[in-house]
């Protein structure tokens, strides 16, 4: 499958509302930092080129709403995701208890082939701020429960552990796109049926 | 302290500030915000809105127009509110709505056009008492918390943490979360809430959000509680609509895997708050809050359908949805055709562009009674829309503070995005389906005709000339006057769709009933089927501009006549 003609990963970033989600993309993406952004409605997404192992991909990052109820829109949102970070803010335990739900409802609604083997990357943001709530030890433990999820401790205000966790973010998610023929029951790219069928399928049309 | 020391006292004080007069600045203790040199003063827009940069220190003329001709409706608009039952006003509050409403009083306004009064003298003290109920058992309050905290950061009132007004959209979201327990607070409802308090008090707001979800004709409580039903009833409509009325673009989008959600959720789901620019967005509350939530879906189209010839050249999702959502920021984008602008006609022809769909919503408004059971959107495809709707947009343009991010303002910029989209499309390049209507035919004679006429009626405020009367250029802006002039045509073509209705999404019943508006007397379509919405489209070969001229010059005569 490395035929993919332009590889594109799709990540989606699920969390409590707060935690930092917007605030991480737009670290990783723009370099900025600001205090002011808005609550996310729906969702939103930026996308980056990056390297990962010489070869060139893209990564489009999706940020999502926090408030519980816009999970139900999941769906329209997290269909052929490659990866799913999990946020949450070590200074609010109760954003650490939302894991679960947050982990379980992405499965159900994005429903990969392989529940079990979809990757998934915790972090745990705001390590600037005081007083810590959750230590490392017990985020570490919860990503043991869950098939070694990798945990990454990240300030998306300082910039801190930001790039390396969306490094093993896209690794993850590109290793499980090469390892399997599909993460989801999709057509293979290569399919071509007549000659007349071209693969860009009728763009011809909006010139 | 006795006497002697009390006049002591004042008698230093006295000198102490007749000696800081006599001395002058040499020296003087000025605190920052005492002097015209203080930034804020600079950077915010009428709208209370901070701006990165300051604001251009001259004023443009045109902008100069608009505060004239706003001053010169208040008067009017003074005399309607005085006579809110009286027919007078019933017969023009809606032509005058859609022109805009002077800013100054949009506050009463707004409070008339949701029946405030009525509903807040029916449950006296019921606001007091859910504050303090959510101050005892609010779930909320973590919620609504982290979202007071950055709605409007950028705005005069909403910028310090914990001011009066950020106290305020606490009190009124977490009272009402208690109040209609059933959505309690949904993401969104900042927004709402927000700009409501911008022009009302606490407890109007309060009861200004129960009106717009609560009340049939807004319906936004289908939108917020768990499971959005109203909002997938939408995304259906939306896609229909863009179907029908947008095939291109509808297959652009389908291609590049582009989900209507991504950018229309965003437009539903607050009317527009944060997503166009300010001072647009107050003129589509203004008409939402008239005709209610089919304004909503009409504005969706309206816009892509302006800038259809832009979305078309976009070839990936990423570039189709930042340039969807980017539309108030974009800042170079508005700039590189602000020269356009200085045509006119590009203005107006925006303006009729809007108005078209505005139209048309406001014309199915009147609908309210098929309503739940029945999305329609008539669109009048052909020439004339109504005329004042024009002034949606073009009003706008006359502003000229420029707008960062979500705020304000306006316009000639806002404007010029709408219109040379269309414009420089129908020129250059006639493939623009023909509901851009007589432009394409007419070429550079309607732009002369039509410039003029924008010309004219920027003057006049806001549209309601009559275009002169060279070639087809009338009639591209031309209409008739009003929304209810609208069924003119001979032989609408009907074009019906099935949307499954979804039994959910009906809202909690209103505890009044509506009717603000004065002309839902008018009901143009008369097709009860349920479950559909009807588009209609006017045969093109209809341009009628005969019978637009005469509505509109009647239109026409009344508003300089007024203004005087």
């Amino acid at each position: 499958m490395a035929s993919r003609k332009k590889t594109l990963l799709k990540v989606i970033i699920l969390g409590d509302s707060s935690v930092g989600k917007t605030s991480l993309m737009n670290q990783y993406v723009n370099r900025k930092f600001t205090n002011q952004y808005k609550a996310t409605i729906g969702a939103d997404f930026l996308t980056k080129e990056l390297t990962v192992d010489d070869r060139t991909v893209t990564m489009q990052i999706w940020d999502t709403a926090g408030q519980e109820r816009f999970q139900s829109l999941g769906v329209a949102f997290y269909r052929g995701a490659d990866c799913c970070v999990l946020v949450f803010d070590v200074t609010a335990p109760n954003t650490f208890k939302s894991l679960d739900s947050w982990r379980d409802e992405f499965l159900i609604q994005a429903s990969p082939r392989e529940p079990e083997n979809f990757p998934f990357v915790l972090l745990g943001n705001k390590v600037d701020l005081e007083p810590r709530a959750i230590s490392s030890k017990r985020a570490q433990q919860w990503c043991q429960s869950k098939n070694n999820i990798p945990y990454f401790e990240t300030s998306a205000k300082e910039g801190l552990n930001v790039e390396q966790a969306f490094m093993a973010i896209a690794k993850n998610a590109l290793a499980q796109q090469n390892s399997t023929v599909d993460l989801y029951n999709e057509f293979p790219d290569q399919i071509k049926l007549t000659n007349t069928q071209k693969p860009s399928g009728g763009s011809g049309c909006c010139q | 302290m006795n006497e002697d020391d009390l006049l002591k006292r004042s008698a230093e004080e006295r000198e102490k500030i007749f000696k800081r007069y006599e001395q002058g600045r040499d020296g003087a203790q000025i605190d920052p915000w005492e002097d015209p040199g203080f930034e804020v003063y600079h950077a915010t827009d009428r709208y209370g809105f901070i701006h990165d940069k300051r604001l251009p220190s001259k004023v443009d003329p045109q902008e100069t127009k608009k505060v004239q001709i706003e001053i010169e409706r208040q008067r009017k608009w003074l005399k309607m509110i005085k006579n809110w039952d009286s027919t007078n006003t019933k017969e023009k509050l809606a032509s005058r709505v859609y022109k805009g409403i002077p800013n100054s009083l949009r506050s009463d306004v707004w409070c008339k056009l949701l029946q405030i009064e009525i509903i807040k003298k029916e449950n006296k003290g019921k606001y007091a008492e859910m504050m303090k109920l959510a101050r005892k058992y609010s779930t909320d309050a973590r919620q609504i918390d982290s979202d007071v905290n950055r709605q409007f950061r950028e705005h005069l009132h909403y910028r310090e943490r914990y001011s009066i007004k950020q106290l305020s959209l606490f009190n009124v979201l977490t009272a009402y979360a208690m109040y209609n327990s059933e959505v309690g607070y949904c993401q969104g409802m900042s927004g709402l809430a927000g700009v409501l308090l911008m022009y009302m008090d606490e407890e109007d707001a309060f009861w200004a959000v129960h009106v717009l979800l609560t009340d049939p004709k807004y319906a936004m409580h289908g939108l917020y509680k768990e499971g959005f039903p109203k909002l997938t009833r939408f995304l259906a409509h939306h896609d229909r609509i863009l179907m029908k009325l947008l095939p291109k673009v509808k297959k652009h989008f389908d291609r590049h895997g582009l989900d209507a959600i991504l950018y229309s959720l965003k437009w539903f789901f607050v009317c527009f708050i944060e997503r166009v620019p300010f001072s647009l967005c107050l003129r589509i509350w203004d008409i939402y809050l008239l005709d209610g939530e089919r304004v909503i879906t009409a504005m969706a189209y309206t816009i892509l359908k302006l800038h259809k010839r832009n979305l078309l050249k976009l070839n990936d999702m990423d570039s189709i949805v930042n340039y969807i959502q980017d539309l108030p920021q974009r800042k170079n984008f508005l700039l590189d055709h602000l020269v356009y602008s200085k045509n006119l006609l590009l203005n107006r022809l925006s303006g009729s562009e809007t108005n078209k769909i505005v139209t048309l919503v406001s014309e199915t408004a009147k609908e309210a009674a098929e309503k739940d059971k029945e999305c329609q959107l008539s669109v009048n495809d052909s020439v004339g829309f109504t005329d004042d709707a024009s002034s949606l947009l073009d009003c706008e343009h006359t502003g000229s503070r420029r707008s960062l991010a979500d705020t304000s303002v306006t316009s000639t910029a806002d404007l010029s995005v709408f219109s040379t989209v269309t414009r420089s499309q129908a020129h250059e390049n006639s493939l623009d389906t023909h509901s851009n209507m007589s432009d394409n035919s007419v070429g550079g004679a309607s732009s002369v005709g039509s410039g003029m006429g924008a010309m004219t009626s920027s003057m006049i405020g806001g549209g309601s000339l009559p275009r002169g009367s060279s070639g087809g250029a009338g009639s591209v802006i031309s209409s008739h006057s009003t929304p209810r002039a609208t069924p003119h045509n001979p032989s609408p073509d009907v074009l019906r769709i099935f949307v499954p209705y979804s039994p959910f999404d009906t809202p909690v019943v209103s505890p009044h009933g509506n009717g603000t508006c004065g002309d839902q007397q008018r009901a143009p379509c008369n097709f009860l089927e349920t479950n559909k919405i009807r588009i209609r489209i006017d045969t093109d070969e209809l341009p009628t501009p005969l019978v637009e001229h005469g509505q509109i010059k009647s239109f026409h005569l009344e508003s300089p006549v007024d203004l005087k």
